[in-house]
């Protein structure tokens, strides 16, 4: 697994927010933004509508028998010829992995965009074997060369200026400076072309794959994904074990609420559809294929009927978009493989609450995710739902605050009547007075300062609504009466 | 290491709280070899249904093929698209052409055609008794255009499908840069359900038990740097759809 | 509108620091006739607790608020996200309770935002109410009232059926101010950061007055534009339309 850095939530986030070069990038998601908005409408509100439900009701039936859809799957790509593994976790992956690059002798291997591969960090471990693992997804290529994690689940190079990606081809391809993005992306494409064509084994991830036909469905812009699934001799493709659906024909309707959510468009360039390996009668394509259905915690979230509906997500990034919190804090912050809302429920569930307190925290519930959301997954729900379990859960999941608790059984006996709510007002008007003459306070003590750093704060009134209500109780007489 | 039964063991119980162990998935979704003659009758009902809307698809492929970036052009016979193809090779100063056995591609005798302009067209095949995929790897990688039929259009999307077979390599639409697909007025379809419903009433049987296919819909594009979008990274940048109505 | 009653839920937050929205809301339902009265035992919803992850003591503050406005047939409040909880929270938070269902069911379908109770409950068109002096008010949409509770055009007909009021466009009016609740604290470079730019976007929009459904969104922004000395003020919905009532917002 990637190292996991959900720690460092608040300082990565305050950096990403004093950086111009990121706040600048982050402002382009309004290009993702409208682009949705856009394809939505074109493709019309009312049938987008009957696609979401659609395809919420396949989500639910789905999971609801994932064994036997499972079965299904892994039992056609069998019958196709390829080989399915099953691993609980990034480790059983990756050395599945590595146990057929050491069979075949694999030296290269070409990747296209898998963010389960990034859940199990495949690379460092061909890297520690001396295999060369080349991310061919621009994007990933990007961040490859600068060993970060990808900032987006679309665009995972999102927060990369032009200057910095020139400056990182400088540094590691040799190649000259470059301030056109035509020349910048036609350096890549020389790049990975020569890896392409000789490469020994290609990983792939899965959009969707389908129980009823053993297919695995690769949606893409730039063709990377068919030429690692065609062009060397062994394909691996890796999913997270939520991707199954029952059937091709639930394809149309899965695929426009993914495309037009993700990027607005209608369709991406291509959408490649691979069942096992090549037929002895093709011309190209791999000799062997393998299908790695990955847990890694899954489990867990389909056992909790609260956290279920997470695993309805088909990646396609529209939460982060309309995310307040992602659009100024970036992906980095979040500190694992999936940022944005999705992250923020996904991360937690499989890393564990304790070690990623932060996430659940760090929004303000306004359920911006869950409107764009395709299949309308209610992540701020989800969110309390941790919440409640970092505070009050079992142990293993608690990390509650003490300070923060004690304050909290404070507030409850401020509020479990009228007179001491009233009583507790009236201390705190007292207590106030010696900050401030004026109606707003400008300094409080902490934790109550991290407001007024940025904001004035009020004063509790001296004379409370309810103290006012026997003066309102009777409506003024009309002069008419 | 886990098994299969070790795995779906742990979803079970995953699922069995609060699941009635006796409830089968429901009949939709069970596997489609029950339905196969009704999936036989439903593809048969489509093709039907698509014969009088010829016009209004024509129509939405010409709209849809303009906004997903395909260079299109119609033409009434065979002779035509040759001559289509022929243009597009010479005015992109070709030199070398790879295509596939498409019967759309095969009807226009381009080896010949391009051979009497000096242009080189081949075949992208091994012959079934010695694949070759490396040796046709790199002949493809040094195409100039790639000739490619279709097995289907779908207007609304402007995708043509693409099955990887004998004598139609996966590498002629995919590596030269440039990409040309001829396809005939017969083989649109509406959407991509049409498509899949089509497409799963030839899957049933043995011998079609695994197969690959592609939808291209456009040349190949990144906006990976800065959302700003580049064409070409990494498969073929320009691609021409030549739709023959005849 | 004669014969219309409706129980007051104040919320917390309005009692303690912001007691006039309290007053204005009691003086605009009077004005269109509806009675008003205030169940005197409430405290508060709960929200706190909940978005804190103190479920328990949510439970605890909601089984409370059941009993306090049990025998109200309506209850209005200055406040989406008050609303919110009773509505899409209270379901879950009690579940534990089956004997309480059928009341939280009741209570949920009757209890109200205030805009959103005068334009779909009681149907008014027109508060019938005009300001001194012609006044530009940008609206700003609280997250709650509009994504849980569908307030959006409500607040937006009473603004500009009062005679002086000429709405603004505020850009991105539904995005986030970045509020939410106790992550103002907990995260303040984040919520700061995202009030700038929803303060930016009013600065941009020439508004004389910022207004919303929601005191405590106001207060965060409001916060800001004071320690900004901006142009502009903030102003709770029921206050501004109060303030075009004959002797104001305050008589």
């Amino acid at each position: 697994m990637p190292s996991i850095r959900t720690k460092e939530f608040t300082p990565r986030a305050t950096e990403a927010i004093n950086n111009p070069t990121i706040q600048q990038s982050l402002d382009r998601l309004s290009n993702f933004r409208q682009g949705r908005v856009d394809s939505i409408a074109e493709f019309g509100q009312k049938r987008w509508e009957e696609h979401s439900k659609r395809a919420q009701e396949i989500k639910y039936e789905t999971l609801e028998h994932l064994d036997y859809y499972l079965d299904m799957l892994s039992t056609n790509v069998e019958r196709a010829g390829g080989t399915v593994f099953f691993a609980h976790d990034a480790k059983e992956a990756n050395d599945y992995v590595a146990g057929v690059a050491r069979a075949h002798g694999v030296k290269t291997v070409i990747k296209s965009k898998s963010m389960v591969s990034e859940e199990m960090g495949i690379a460092d471990v061909l890297e520690s074997m001396v295999i060369e693992p080349v991310e061919t997804d621009l994007g990933e290529y990007i961040i490859q060369l600068a060993k970060e994690a990808p900032y987006h689940i679309i665009a995972p190079a999102l927060h990369k200026s032009k200057e910095e990606v020139s400056e990182l081809f400088e540094r590691i391809l040799g190649t000259p400076a470059e301030s056109d993005i035509i020349a910048l992306a036609g350096v890549a494409r020389r790049v990975l072309r020569e890896k392409f064509l000789q490469a020994d084994m290609g990983m792939t991830g899965a959009n969707f794959a389908v129980a009823e036909t053993g297919t695995i469905v690769m949606v893409t812009n730039e063709g990377n994904g068919r030429m690692s699934s065609s062009l060397p001799k062994v394909h691996i493709a890796t999913m997270g074990m939520e991707r199954v659906i029952p059937k091709l024909s639930d394809l149309s309707t899965f695929l426009p609420l993914l495309t037009r959510s993700a990027t607005g468009q209608r369709i991406t360039s291509y959408v490649s559809f691979a069942t096992g390996p090549r037929r002895r009668d093709e011309e190209d394509g791999p000799d062997s294929f393998h299908l790695i259905i990955l847990d890694n915690g899954r489990s867990k979230m389909l056992a909790d009927p609260q956290l279920r509906e997470a695993l309805y997500c088909i990646r396609c990034g529209a939460c982060l978009n309309a995310c307040p919190v992602y659009s100024k804090v970036g992906g980095h912050a979040y500190g694992w493989v999936y940022p944005g809302p999705i992250g923020a429920v996904v991360t937690p569930s499989i890393v564990g609450i304790p070690v990623a307190k932060d996430l659940p925290f760090a929004s303000t519930l306004c359920g911006a995710c869950r409107e764009v959301c395709p299949l309308n997954i209610d992540i701020p729900r989800m969110l309390l739902k941790l919440r409640s379990d970092a505070t009050e859960g079992p142990k293993g999941t608690r990390k509650p605050n003490r300070v923060e608790s004690m304050m909290m059984r404070g507030w409850r006996l401020t509020v479990s009547g009228p007179k001491i709510f009233s009583l507790a007002g009236k201390v705190a008007a007292i207590l106030q007075w010696p900050l401030s003459r004026n109606r707003f306070l400008r300094r409080l003590p902490p934790p109550l300062s991290a407001w007024t750093r940025t904001r004035d704060f009020p004063k509790v009134d001296a004379k409370p609504f309810h103290s006012r209500w026997a003066a309102m109780a009777i409506p003024p007489q009309k002069k008419d009466d | 290491m886990a098994t299969k039964e070790e795995f779906l063991a742990i979803i079970r119980a995953a699922l069995a709280n609060g699941r009635n162990p006796d409830a089968a998935p429901t009949p939709a979704h069970t596997s489609s070899t029950q339905g196969q003659g009704d999936l036989a009758q439903r593809a048969a009902n489509l093709r039907e249904d698509l014969v009088p809307k010829k016009d209004a698809l024509l129509a939405q492929l010409k709209k849809s093929a303009g906004l997903q970036e395909w260079k299109m052009l119609v033409v009434a016979s065979h002779t035509e698209a040759r001559d289509a193809v022929i243009n597009i090779a010479t005015g992109l100063n070709a030199q070398r052409i790879v295509r596939t056995a498409h019967l759309a591609v095969e009807r226009l005798d381009l080896d010949e055609a391009f051979w009497a302009k000096s242009i080189e067209c081949v075949l992208l095949a091994s012959g079934a008794q010695q694949p070759d995929p490396a040796h046709l790897q790199e002949i493809a990688a040094q195409a100039d255009i790639g000739v490619t039929g279709v097995d289907y259009l779908i207007a609304e999307t402007a995708s043509a499908s693409l099955v990887s077979r004998e004598g139609m390599s996966r590498m002629a639409s995919l590596l030269p840069p440039v990409h040309i697909a001829v396809a005939h007025m017969d083989q649109v379809v509406e959407s991509l359900e049409d498509l899949l419903t089509l497409r799963e009433a030839e899957l049933g049987g043995e011998s079609s038990r695994n197969w690959y296919m592609n939808l291209v819909s456009g040349p190949s594009k990144t906006a990976d740097i800065e959302q700003t979008i580049v064409i070409g990274v990494h498969g073929p940048g320009e691609v021409h759809l030549v739709l023959v109505t005849g | 509108m004669p014969g219309q009653k409706v129980s007051l839920f104040v919320t917390c937050l309005v009692d303690q620091f912001f007691p006039e929205v309290g007053e204005a809301t009691v003086r605009l339902l009077r004005h269109l006739g509806i009675e008003v009265d205030f169940p005197s035992d409430q405290t508060c919803c709960g929200q706190v607790a909940l978005n804190g992850g103190y479920r328990s003591h949510a439970v605890a503050v909601a089984r409370q608020f059941v009993e306090v406005f049990r025998d109200s047939e309506m209850i209005v409040a200055p406040s989406g996200s008050c609303v919110t909880t009773v509505f899409t929270h209270y379901p879950e938070l009690l579940h534990e309770y089956p004997e309480l269902a059928e009341e939280v069911e009741s209570l949920r379908n009757r209890t109200y935002e205030l805009s959103q109770y005068l334009v779909d409950v009681v149907g008014v068109e027109s508060i019938g109410a005009s300001l001194p002096k012609p006044t530009r008010v940008a609206y700003h949409d609280c997250c709650h009232a509009l994504r849980d509770l569908g307030v959006s055009s409500q607040p937006r007909q009473l603004l500009q059926s009062v005679e002086g009021i000429e709405l603004v466009d505020l850009t991105d009016s539904t995005n986030c101010c970045g509020f939410g609740g106790t992550f103002s604290v907990k995260y303040p470079e984040i919520s700061t950061a995202i009030l700038n730019e929803k303060l930016r976007n009013v600065e941009a929009s020439g508004a004389e007055i910022l207004t919303a459904v929601d005191a405590s969104c106001l207060m965060h922004m409001g916060g800001a534009m004071r320690r900004q000395t901006m142009e502009a003020r903030p102003m709770h919905i029921a206050e501004l339309l109060a303030s075009g009532l004959p002797g104001g917002a305050n008589a």
